[in-house]
């Protein structure tokens, strides 16, 4: 059959758009290769793969028709990307290689093992950083967002908008960015390089390791969304209302996640601590102690972050009255 | 002279023009896909089926077109019309390129 190349390539095209537009789409490039293929000539036995070399990669020209970005990240987003990206590697990647340095002399452990240790955790942390940051952009040039569509639309002049004064800073960007990664680095190379071990060599994660059933990959999603809220926030220059309540529910959700465990008495190792020798019969506070305290931690930095942005909303929207 | 560099040069000046083009021929009476490539090739304006059928859609979307199936013949066609917001993007779109031209002359004058 002669159509069978044409079907191909037309449900090639549809099945990378979205399930609205299928029919139309369809029928439109249906009735596009049939008029080129009239144009062609009966005579010609390689009519159809002409006109359908013609048409091209059937992805791209879906893309085309959907008006989805060829590229990960775009001229809109790549300077951002590049100055956060090189930012928080030089923040992140310092401290988490001096955290791990100082762990490592702390254990006595020899000069070589605490180096490449440090080495490691550097290494790794960089590229998580990347990875992160720009996985992060990718979604936000992907997001079909109103302020990135503006700029693929034709160009007139009315389209030059206000500057506005931008209220969020870069340091309030990079300190939000830098402590969810270095919180993140830290939960999972805990676990993965745990730095107290048994008499026997076996690794003795800090944080209780079941809660990798549920809680921490929870966690780490939840703070990916921060930072995500974060970098989107910073794109865009200003707060909104709708900032607000997403710190809220994030913040929320960080309390819902940790509070059981810690209030519980099942979020640090005790294998671990028995291992490390503390807290002995002199010790002036125990684990439950130090849990408590993680939790009164933990509780005030999520109020403040949503009084704090509560305030910063308001501040940042005087004219909307909202 | 480098033909791919007047290639590339001259992919820059098309790409933004192809909406135009189609909003100005399109402002004349309905017309159907496979015809406007005809007619804009006849014109010296040479725009690949899979940049014109996307770009017919957007503009469509965008309410710069309005579009009707024609099932009159054979073949059902989908016919494109400049809407009135179409017209009036094109009019502002027309005076930036005027605006353009005068100013090359200008130069070339000076």
């Amino acid at each position: 059959m002669s159509t069978t190349y044409t079907d191909r390539y037309v449900s090639a095209v549809v099945k990378h758009l979205p399930k609205d537009q299928h029919a139309e789409v369809e029928a439109e490039l249906r009735s596009a290769i049939a008029d080129a293929l009239d144009a062609q000539g009966p005579e010609d036995a390689n009519a159809e793969a002409t006109v359908l070399n013609a048409m091209g990669d059937p992805e791209l020209l879906a893309a085309t028709y959907a008006d989805r970005p060829l590229h990960l990240i775009g001229p809109r987003l790549y300077l951002t990307w590049k100055r956060l990206t090189v930012l928080l590697l030089w923040i992140v990647v310092p401290i988490v290689a001096a955290l791990t340095a100082i762990g490592g002399v702390l254990g006595d452990q020899g000069v070589w093992a605490v180096f490449g240790q440090t080495m490691g955790a550097a290494w790794l942390t960089a590229a998580m950083v990347c990875f992160v940051v720009t996985l992060v952009f990718a979604m936000i040039e992907r997001s079909g967002d109103k302020e990135i569509e503006e700029v693929t639309t034709p160009w007139t002049v009315d389209k030059i908008s206000e500057p506005t004064s931008p209220v969020v800073g870069w340091g309030e960007t990079v300190t939000a960015a830098s402590t969810l990664l270095i919180t993140g680095t830290f939960l999972i190379w805990q676990q993965v390089y745990p730095w107290v071990h048994t008499a026997d060599g076996v690794g003795l994660p800090v944080i209780n390791p079941d809660l990798w059933r549920f809680v921490l990959p929870a966690l780490l999603v939840v703070m990916a969304a921060e930072l995500g809220a974060v970098i989107v926030r910073q794109i865009r220059g200003r707060w909104i209302p709708r900032d607000w309540w997403l710190t809220l529910a994030l913040n929320l959700a960080t309390l819902a996640l940790l509070l059981p465990s810690l209030l519980g008495h099942t979020f640090l190792n005790r294998e671990a601590f028995e291992a490390m020798g503390w807290p002995d019969a002199n010790s002036p506070i125990g684990i439950d102690d130090l849990e408590l305290i993680i939790a009164g931690i933990v509780l005030v930095a999520c109020l403040a972050d949503i009084i704090g942005s509560w305030f910063t909303v308001r501040r940042s929207t005087p004219h909307q009255g909202s | 002279m480098d033909q791919t560099l007047l290639d590339s040069y001259r992919h820059e000046l098309r790409r933004g023009t192809g909406a135009i083009a189609c909003l100005a021929l399109l402002t004349g009476g309905a017309d159907y896909g496979y015809n406007l490539i005809a007619r804009l090739a006849e014109l010296g304006f040479d725009l690949e089926a899979n940049t014109l059928y996307p770009l017919l859609r957007r503009l469509d979307t965008q309410g710069l077109l309005t579009s009707e199936w024609n099932t009159d013949e054979a073949r059902p066609r989908k016919f494109y019309r400049t809407s009135p917001a179409g017209t009036e993007l094109l009019v502002a779109l027309r005076q930036d390129w005027a605006q353009i031209t005068k100013t090359l002359d200008d130069i070339e004058e000076n």
